[in-house]
């Protein structure tokens, strides 16, 4: 099958014709989104190419995730890539430091979700964004001050602990 | 059927993958603290660690061997948080090498054989150098103990090929290997003009400081051609030809770069020059030589033609494009002749 068959649309945003595609969330929300944008995703990259009718389905994701993946591909599909070291190059990345930056001022669980939907989805520079975002606040924090932040229970027995604490937490095992 | 449920928002649930992408942005201190929240988080760190893929830039960290550490592990102390930690290191035993360079994250260790290992310490990856620098064959006796005084990588081994450049007794002298390579070259000095006390690298040149203060830059780019070669006027010249490789399984190579010396036979050292002034020099497998465009006019002043010369594209890779071409000194560029057909 054609991959065109799973555009539903054709908009004119941005002065051109361009392709879009339907993405449906876990909970039966659609979204349409210009195919460069939902293209940051390989694994709706990948469905595109395999085709299909009615919309993508993205059963993992439910629409309040999604929304926010898709703010983020809308704003990197967007960015053309201008010639680097002129002036308007310097100030896209700078504006797409400070969106990112903006981006993930979320709750803990919205943050949870949005690493995993960009594991699922492919979304490389969200992942990577997640994760440095998670990095930056764990920095300098104890473990027990991280698992009472991310509500994770201490499954290690007392004699576990003892062994961890003498040997760099067994990462040298 | 029923509808996989969407991912949930649980931490302790985080798939090994993503934690090891997280705790790949950690310092060492904050990944011993992360390993320690729970059974998942600690499994992510070891495989993060074991895997090699531990490789982030970190705060300098001081190492030394203690006795309390034992022979086989070392002391880390963090300065990003002031603390020490200690980690064991595969064989042979820290506490009996001698550690003779730190640089992009790995150490340079010597055990009593003076024998090289190569190790990253976050990722325990290790490297075997093979041989030593003829010139430090010689010494036997104590000045084993201090054979090698210093020695700098160009790059992390981990990421591609690199060099290694050392300062060695018995006269403090350079040579340089590539990393994991068996074959040393010996730069050859006057004994005045070596007696090298520290080398940093920068942007494709080490630069070597001897005891007088003097600053030496050297290159090195793929295995160097070296011609020498009389001017029409009688000056002995020394070729450097620098080459570089178009892929890294191609022995295919490319001529970037020619640099001149004006070799004094009184003094007995070297003089960078910049031009051959009305010559035109040949090198390759001929007869290299040095031929005035006042006696053959239509060849180009101050212009080097070259061909291939390095034994093994001549011997292996017959198929492969023939570097043959015209290198201006003015330019600092080369352009090609004409491509033979393999």
């Amino acid at each position: 099958m054609a991959a065109a068959d799973s555009c539903d649309g054709i908009s004119t945003s941005g002065g051109g014709w361009e392709k879009t595609v339907t993405l449906v969330s876990s909970d039966d929300a659609r979204f349409e989104v210009r195919e460069a944008a939902a293209s940051l995703s390989q694994t709706v990259r990948r469905m595109i190419r395999a085709g299909g009718d009615g919309g993508i389905p993205l059963p993992k994701v439910d629409a309040r995730t999604l929304s926010t993946v898709l703010e983020y591909c809308n704003k990197h599909a967007a960015v053309p890539a201008p010639a680097p070291e002129s002036s308007s190059a310097e100030a896209a990345a700078v504006d797409l430091e400070w969106f990112d930056k903006e981006l993930m001022h979320v709750d803990l669980a919205t943050l949870c979700s949005l690493i995993r939907a960009a594991d699922y989805l492919e979304v490389a520079g969200l992942l990577d964004l997640t994760c440095k975002t998670v990095a930056d606040m764990i920095k300098s924090k104890t473990a027990e001050e991280i698992r009472q932040m991310f509500g994770i229970q201490n499954d290690f027995t007392p004699e576990e602990e003892e062994q961890l604490s003498r040997e760099n937490a067994g990462v040298f095992e | 059927m029923e509808e996989p449920p969407a991912l949930g928002a649980d931490w302790s649930k985080l798939p090994a993958d993503i934690l090891t992408s997280i705790q790949g942005e950690l310092e060492f201190p904050d990944l011993f603290r992360s390993a320690a929240v729970c059974h998942s988080w600690s499994a992510a760190a070891r495989s993060l660690r074991r895997h090699g893929l531990y490789s982030r830039p970190q705060t300098p960290c001081l190492l030394y061997s203690t006795a309390a550490a034992g022979t086989r592990a070392a002391e880390l102390y963090s300065l990003a948080d002031k603390s020490s930690y200690t980690i064991p290191l595969p064989d042979p035993p820290i506490a009996e090498r001698s550690i003779v360079g730190s640089s992009h994250g790995w150490l340079v260790t010597a055990d009593a054989r003076s024998e090289l290992h190569l190790l990253n310490p976050a990722t325990v990856a290790t490297i075997e150098q093979e041989g030593e620098p003829a010139a430090a064959a010689i010494c036997g006796g104590r000045l084993r103990r201090v054979l090698y005084l210093n020695v700098v990588l160009s790059g992390d081994p981990s990421r591609g090929d690199c060099i290694l450049m050392m300062i060695h007794n018995p006269y403090k002298e350079l040579s340089f290997a590539r990393v994991g390579g068996n074959k040393w070259h010996w730069i050859t000095t006057s004994f005045w003009e070596s007696q090298y006390l520290d080398c940093i690298y920068h942007d494709g040149a080490f630069y070597a400081m001897n005891l007088p203060g003097g600053i030496h830059r050297y290159t090195i780019e793929g295995p160097p051609a070296i011609h020498v070669a009389r001017t029409s006027s009688g000056e002995f010249l020394q070729i450097w030809r620098i080459t570089t490789d178009s892929s890294q399984d191609s022995l295919e190579t490319h001529t970037s770069d020619l640099e001149i010396f004006k070799v004094d036979l009184d003094k007995q050292c070297t003089v960078d020059i910049d031009t051959l002034n009305d010559d035109s020099l040949f090198i390759g497998r001929n007869y290299s030589c040095c031929i005035s465009t006042k006696d053959y006019p239509r060849l180009q002043p101050n212009h080097v033609y070259f061909i291939d010369d390095d034994e093994y594209s001549l011997m292996d890779e017959q198929d492969y494009r023939r570097d043959v071409g015209v290198y201006s000194l003015e330019n600092r560029s080369a352009t090609e002749i004409v491509n033979p057909e393999p």
